[in-house]
């Protein structure tokens, strides 16, 4: 009797036992975890599309949501401050200091400009493509292998992308290309990291098609080949290989797939950049809720009344600046670009109302000129801030390639770009063949063309003479570095082996 | 033929009985306790025959008796005598307290053991004795001072708050600046129970546990060491805390009331500059510091607006003298059947600050049948309660401006303009729990208990700001729940006297969820209304979800031989979800040692030493952490951004997983945090058990402790968590209880205990590299976490005094340039002068040095009751010594920005030693708060004080009324009292009270000081 009751405890205990088998396996339910997140084609669209919208706002600017070495509460746009801040063009018409810093290239003093000297956000974003890379080959579930080949060459394409604007803006950067990689990286030497983008950017090309199916608009805003071979080209024009860039930028244009588009479309390219002309954007939208409001875009500080509530401006080109550059429209109004680029605002309508432009862009005073690239409704609001960020497009093709080809002492074909977008702006086509000057017109073109598009500062930088227009840094000072931005202190955090460009250890 | 039987019958009784009797005389008398009270319900039996009586309430019993019958009497609690009728004389009786059923009991882990037989390092606490004396909203906190190594600090004066428990040395650390505190794992009537939320579930701040009635409690048990502690395995680390409700016992049905009211009363409250010295003040910083062009606002310069011309004593207008009141009533009884126990309890404890409160309402049940004559027991326990923490919307702010009006005053009247709102704080729990315990036969013994736990919290908080008239509605839940299920087999046989063996096995599965919903909206016009509106742009909802179990088997063996040598072991394996595969299982296995020295030859006859006892254990225990995903490596999703843009979500309108970048990848080799803890201690009673004295020596090796090391951010993540630090605490613990004099006189009984603890950090990776932690405030550091420093070590800028010429302001040979201070500020004279540690001159994080200690070398507790006769007086006091604080409080209130006049009150500077011009001899530097950098900042050397205090916590007065003066009102016992609380703190902090201190040695009383409190109390039982 006893001995059977024994026997039953010990079978209950059993049977406990053998029932608590999956009790410890416990799975978050409003999340997934890493061994959940790799499962399916749905799961690969997620994780790329995901590493772009971290590059998006690395390109914004990291916030203290990113990492507490700083204090920011929402980014600024930090690509104008890489891109154009250093640029000589611009001013702060309401003395905004940070800005003014900025321009004068005193990027260490001031505390909220740290953020824009730390990198974390692109190698985030050169992480989630390790990742991506790493993981999808073995998703097979709703995954073609079409997509898969597809997906994969976006996320190298990405990566390279995330190291070559890094590079343009930190000069030496390290390479990351291993998933999980939390060994101390130091900094490699530029051309290497241009090496590695040109060779990364190939084999990414070869997986890329030349669109997608849907709107420009979104085609634009991944990789493609065509944003692969650019890239793959700007790497080379870094390296000074023009032959290379040449050619690879003539396949780009061989493929027909963009055009110039005319100026009445600029607003279709510089708003929302569903045009033809895109290559490489940073996707916005409004209607799909990826908008950005007071912080965020760097569209607050250039706009004003009509269009936001802001009744001065924080950023503009000033206007003998503005005559400078457009010679053309300093003599007889022929470069269409500057009433598509700039507007006076009637300053004298009160703020509460919606101020009218007026019909001549530059009737505003020097320093009351707003820049008017990108534009947003008009409703004096910060809301709905959707122009895309520009990355590559079809003009810069055409003038990067006639530099090449310059650089080439090939003018003809040089001229030949160049020209066509002369063209469309409304100038006469330019016709010395003197090669310096030809190369200097076409680094002129670029900085008409492009100006406020985030690539004046590069192409200085890139030819070491940022000094001609920049009067706060000297020759001897950029050719110590003075060109780049200074790397973050958080960098230095748990890496012995990163090291402070030469010139920001002796400017700090 | 059946109405004739019957009819004989009724003869027979008739007629015979009488004859019967006549043989025996219906005798009288009276049983009671060694104090001369009145036993009631004792039981009186014939031996040998089957006549039996019960004592009446006055101790009382009638029986017919034969001289030479055997009278055994007994009573629970008391040792059976046995008597034998001669005379009437013998039939008075005293019952001796049968000391080895009543206090030698010790309940321990998944059973209970006789306290000569226990090795491990265990301290009882009766509740009872405490809740007669001490009036508290938890039972934590009345245990403060009673144990020692157990350092209880009530470190914030505003009701419902939760008091800090530490047992034996800190032994946790947070990722961040916040200080994390080693919770002890809390076991109530067996059963665990949830008695925090993790930081991300939390909704409410009330304290978890301030929902047990302290009058529910028969008995806190705190297991310190390994050996008692490891049977709960992975969370017993830092101590396990049983607690044991009140159960009915045996004799008549007990109804108990016990009624307090009383007045919570004002201490000292901040110095405030008020009205003209005020504007005094201000004028003065304007004068001496503000920049070309700015001038002080209207308020100071226009002294003829009679809006501006107070002096308001905002402190003595929002604090006030509040109420206290509580109440108790149970019901209690036992018998052969089993056992019953409801209470009911309230407790209203309103705050000395406006619109603060706490109040709590229980319900308690627990019944249990006996059957199978006694071999099976079923128990249930039922436990409900409410608390209901009432708070200022706007953070105990009482800190307005003294020449602002009061809301009384006629300028403003009608008008509510300050701090509208409320903050309305309801934790409700729920708990049920059955347990079935079967005597399978004599010695072995199989209980299966479940328990359902619920907990919810909510918060509704609507405050509208008086400037912007913008409102904040904001609305939360949080739910637990816990499920347990336990089976144990208790076999315990016996092999002749010498020998007493006692073998548990046990498994139990337990699984805790936690939910969390919030909702908040920001409105731009006040709508009054205690329902959120979800209105499109600017409200936001959040949910999230967490869960994990426990698997657990675990085992314990006792052995004794002769009660003189005693040995256990303890082992048991823990499963846990939390954990990646490899690492899910942990081991956690204790042993201990024992020797009953007293009970050697060499001592036999000895008249001082009654008992003595060494004891002995090692054994590991384990923490695991709040985050129950950690190690699986949880993805993020992303979140709406501040403008509720899906920019962090989605790209293109595609949305995908990213890591959390802030707590790395996924992570198989995170494992358990594991305690190992050595223990040697002796049990010595003394002159008949009139002293008592145990000493304890520990130490506690914590290995593991989880923390985020940042990684490169080459890597692309911020940081990553791992079994980062070892913590050594190491420990003296004495506890010396005397009691002198007669049951009937004066009597005193002392109890003093007091224990050290020093705390290092013994190893961390990397090479013992330092571990900065991550500053969540943004401008300042983070602190370090170093080896051969104490967790929490204050890490500090060296103060050097003050600039006081232009002259003293080092300056680079190399360079030709100046010191550069924290946050890039250029020195100025009036300026602190921290020394420039490594000589780079830039004074920045590397320029810290260790500083200061903020963890207690010495804690303890006094304890002194006076009984004479009827009176009785208690006087508790608790004391900590060799602690560093920093005084916050008064740092925050110096610290002055730009936008300072007007927007809170001032203290008066006249108090304190500020630097204003060349050649003053200050603690705080200058006070410009147009300065590039605030010079006041907590991280400064200078303000490192002596945290140490004496407090006279509290005394209570009491005098038992006895049957005599009852007369005929229908009252067993009753008692009245006064408690006086918070009597007397000694320090010499310059703060308000050393005692509110957060973990990490700041001052955390925010301007809501410790009441004082009087109470006046009756208790009466039926």
């Amino acid at each position: 009797m006893k001995r059977r009751q024994l026997i039953v405890c010990l079978a209950v205990l059993v049977v406990i036992t053998g029932s608590c088998r999956n009790w410890l396996d416990e799975l978050p339910l409003n999340t997934v975890t890493e061994d959940q997140a790799w499962q399916n084609g749905s799961d690969a669209e997620g994780a790329v599309a995901i590493a772009f919208a971290i590059f998006r706002r690395a390109l914004a600017g990291l916030t203290k949501d990113d990492t507490p070495a700083t204090t920011r509460n929402g980014a600024w746009g930090d690509h104008f401050f890489w891109g154009d801040a250093r640029s000589g063009d611009w001013i702060t018409p309401n003395n905004d200091g940070d800005w003014q810093a900025s321009f004068e290239n005193r990027l260490i003093q001031r505390t909220e400009l740290e953020p824009l000297t730390n990198w974390r956000l692109f190698y985030r974003t050169i992480e989630q493509c390790n990742l991506a890379l790493e993981e999808l080959p073995a998703i097979t579930e709703n995954f073609s292998e079409e997509r898969k080949t597809q997906l994969l060459a976006e996320a190298r394409f990405l990566r390279a992308m995330a190291h070559f604007y890094a590079a343009r803006v930190w000069g030496d950067i390290p390479i990351n290309l291993t998933a999980r990689n939390v060994e101390p990286l130091g900094r490699e030497p530029l051309d290497a990291v241009m090496r590695m983008v040109v060779e990364e950017a190939a084999t990414a090309a070869e997986g890329l098609p030349w669109q997608y199916e849907g709107p420009r608009k979104t085609v634009m805003s991944r990789g493609t080949k065509g944003a692969a071979l650019v890239l793959k080209a700007h790497a080379h024009m870094w390296l000074e290989e023009y032959e290379d860039a040449s050619a690879v930028l003539q396949q780009v244009i061989d493929s027909k797939v963009f055009r110039l588009v005319t100026v009445d479309e600029f607003r279709a390219l510089f708003d929302t950049g569903d045009s033809d002309e895109t290559i490489f954007h940073l996707y916005y939208d409004e209607s799909k809720g990826e908008y950005s409001d007071y912080y965020g875009h760097i569209m607050t500080y250039y706009l004003s009344n009509p269009y936001t509530p802001r009744t001065n401006l924080t950023l503009a080109v000033p206007r003998q600046r503005i005559l400078q550059i457009y010679p053309d429209y300093a003599r007889d109004r022929s470069d269409k670009r500057v009433a598509a680029f700039f507007e006076s605002v009637d300053f004298s309508v009160s703020g509460t109302e919606l101020r009218p432009i007026h019909a001549d862009p530059l009737q505003n005073g020097e320093r009351e000129i707003m820049f008017a690239k990108f534009r947003k409704p008009k409703d004096l609001s910060y809301s709905r801030m959707d122009a895309p960020v520009p990355v590559f497009r079809y003009a810069d093709v055409l003038l990067l390639k006639a530099e090449a080809d310059a650089r080439l002492n090939r003018i003809p074909e040089a001229l030949a770009n160049l020209n066509a977008v002369r063209q469309r702006a409304g100038l006469g086509t330019y016709d010395r063949i003197d090669q310096p000057l030809v190369i200097e017109e076409v680094l002129e073109e670029r900085r008409r063309e492009l100006i406020g598009e985030y690539y004046r500062v590069y192409d200085l930088v890139r030819l070491g003479r940022l000094h001609e227009f920049n009067p706060d840094i000297s020759e001897r000072d950029e050719r110590i570095g003075a060109g780049f931005v200074p790397v973050s202190r958080e960098a230095f955090a748990n890496n012995p082996n990163m090291t402070q460009t030469e010139y920001w250890q002796f400017n700090q | 033929m059946k109405t004739v039987i019957k009819r004989l019958g009724f003869f027979f009784a008739v007629v015979l009985f009488p004859v019967l009797a006549w043989s025996q005389e219906l005798q009288t008398g009276t049983v009671h306790d060694p104090q001369g009270t009145p036993i009631a319900g004792a039981t009186i039996k014939v031996k040998g025959t089957s006549q039996a009586t019960l004592t009446d309430e006055t101790g009382t019993y009638r029986l017919r008796l034969n001289a030479g019958d055997v009278l055994v009497y007994s009573f629970v609690g008391y040792k059976a005598r046995e008597v034998t009728f001669n005379n009437k004389a013998d039939l008075n009786v005293r019952l001796e307290q049968d000391s080895q059923l009543l206090d030698d009991v010790v309940v321990v882990g998944y059973g209970s053991q006789k306290k000569q037989e226990v090795t491990g390092s265990v301290a009882t606490v009766e509740m009872e004795q405490l809740t007669e004396v001490q009036a508290a909203e938890s039972f934590e906190s009345m245990l403060q001072g009673r144990v020692a190594g157990v350092n209880i600090q009530l470190n914030s004066g505003e009701p419902g708050a939760t008091p800090t428990i530490i047992i034996r040395g800190l032994a946790a650390v947070s990722r961040d600046d916040a200080s994390a505190v080693s919770e002890p794992l809390y076991v109530v009537d067996g059963v665990p129970i949830i008695s925090r939320s993790s930081d991300e579930f939390a909704i409410t701040s009330t304290n978890v546990l301030a929902d047990l009635n302290p009058s529910d409690i028969e008995e806190v048990v705190v297991l310190k060491d390994a050996s008692a502690a490891a049977i709960y395995g992975s969370r017993a680390a830092n101590g396990v805390i049983l607690i044991t409700t009140r159960k009915g016992k045996r004799g008549k049905p007990q109804i108990d009331f016990n009624v307090r009211n009383g007045v919570n009363m004002v201490p000292q409250l901040r110095d405030v500059a008020g009205g003209v010295k005020e504007r005094e003040q201000v004028l003065r910083l304007y004068e001496l510091y503000a920049p070309y062009g700015v001038s002080a606002p209207g308020m100071y310069t226009d002294v003829t607006n009679p809006f501006y011309s107070n002096s308001s004593d905002w402190q003595g207008y929002l604090y006030d003298t509040s109420l206290t009141q509580d109440y108790n009533g149970s019901i209690r009884g036992a018998g052969d059947f089993g056992q019953y126990s409801v209470s009911l309890g309230y407790m209203d404890n309103e705050g000395i600050l406006f619109n603060t409160g706490f109040k709590r309402y229980s319900a308690m049940t627990n019944t249990s049948f006996n059957a199978l004559n006694g071999r099976l027991v079923i128990n249930n326990t039922l436990a409900l309660s409410r608390t209901d923490q009432s708070r200022t919307p706007d953070a105990l702010s009482s800190n307005f401006s003294s020449l602002l009006p009061l809301p009384n005053s006629p300028l403003v009247k009608g008008a509510d303009v300050y701090g509208i709102g409320y903050n309305a704080n309801v934790n409700d729990r729920i708990r049920f729990s059955p347990d079935i315990t079967l005597k399978i036969w004599n010695d072995l013994t199989y209980k299966v208990s479940l328990s359902l736990e619920y907990t919810r919290s909510m918060q509704d908080l609507y405050s509208e700001s008086r400037r912007t008239l913008r409102a904040t509605n904001s609305s939360g839940v949080g739910e637990n729940a816990n499920l347990l299920f336990q089976n144990t087999l208790t076999y315990a046989p016996k092999f002749g006297d010498d020998h007493s063996i006692s073998l548990l096995v046990g498994q139990s599965a337990e699984k805790i969820e936690s939910k969390i919903t919030k909702v908040n909206s920001v409105a731009a016009a006040p709508t009054l209304s205690h329902s959120v509106n979800w209105s499109g742009n600017n409200s936001i909802g959040s949910s999230d979800y967490t869960a994990s179990t426990l698997l657990s088997y675990f085992s314990r063996l006792d052995y004794a031989y002769k009660q003189k040598y005693l040995f256990g072991a303890s082992l048991r394996a823990d499963g846990s979800s939390k954990f990646g595969q490899a690492n899910r299982w942990g081991i956690f296995p204790a042993v201990s040692a024992g020797w009953n020295f007293s009970d050697e030859a060499l001592f036999a006859g000895s008249d001082w030493l009654e008992s003595g006892k060494l004891r002995g254990s090692y054994g590991v225990s384990g923490t695991t952490w709040d985050n129950n995903y950690l190690a699986l490596g949880v993805m993020d999703g992303g979140s709406l951004d501040q403008y509720s843009s899906l920019l962090e979500i989605s790209y293109g309108g595609i949305s995908g997983f990213t890591p959390t970048w802030y707590d790395g990848f996924k992570n198989e080799d995170l494992t358990w945090v594991k305690s190992q803890m050595a223990n040697i201690g002796m049990d010595l009673s003394l002159f008949n058990g009139k002293v008592g004295f145990i000493v304890d020596a520990y130490e506690k090796l914590t290995k593991g402790l989880l923390l985020t090391t940042a990684l490169p951010t080459t890597s692309g993540y911020n940081e990553v968590y791992r079994n980062a630090a070892d913590v050594l605490n190491r420990g003296l613990e004495f506890t010396i209880n005397t009691s002198v004099g007669r049951q009937s006189g004066l009597r005193w009984d002392m109890g003093l205990n007091f224990a050290y603890n020093q705390n290092r950090v013994v190893a961390l990776p990397d090479g013992n590299a330092d571990i900065i932690k991550t500053s969540t405030s943004g401008q300042d550091f983070g602190s370090i976490v170093r080896v051969g420093t104490p967790l929490n070590g204050f890490f500090f800028y060296e103060s050097q005094g003050i600039y006081q010429t232009e002259q003293e302001i080092p300056v680079n040979p190399n360079t030709g340039k100046r010191l550069v201070s924290l946050q890039n500020k250029k020195l100025a004279v009036g300026d602190r002068n921290f020394k420039d540690q490594n000589g780079d001159y830039i004074i920045d994080v590397q320029d810290r040095i260790y500083a200061g200690d903020p963890n207690p070398e010495w804690t303890g507790g006094w304890t002194n009751d006076f009984t004479y006769k009827n009176f009785s007086l208690s006087v508790i006091s608790a004391f900590m010594i060799g602690r560093d604080v920093v005084n916050s409080d008064v740092l925050g209130r110096l610290n002055l920005g730009k936008e300072f006049a007007g927007s809170g009150a001032l203290p008066n500077f006249d108090n304190y030693a500020i630097w204003e011009k060349s050649g003053d001899v200050a603690t705080y530097p200058t006070l410009n708060p147009w300065n590039d950098a605030s010079q006041i900042i907590n991280y400064d050397s200078e303000y490192i004080e002596d945290g140490s205090y004496f407090k006279i916590k509290t005394a209570t007065l009491s005098y038992r009324l006895d049957k005599k003066l009852l007369g005929r009102i229908p009252i067993d016992k009753a008692r009245v009292y006064c408690t006086v609380d918070n009597i007397a703190t000694f320090s010499r902090y310059s703060g308000p009270d050393a005692e509110l201190m957060t973990v990490g040695g700041f001052d955390n009383s925010s301007g809501y000081p410790m009441r004082r409190m009087v109470l006046f109390g009756i208790s009466f039982g039926l």
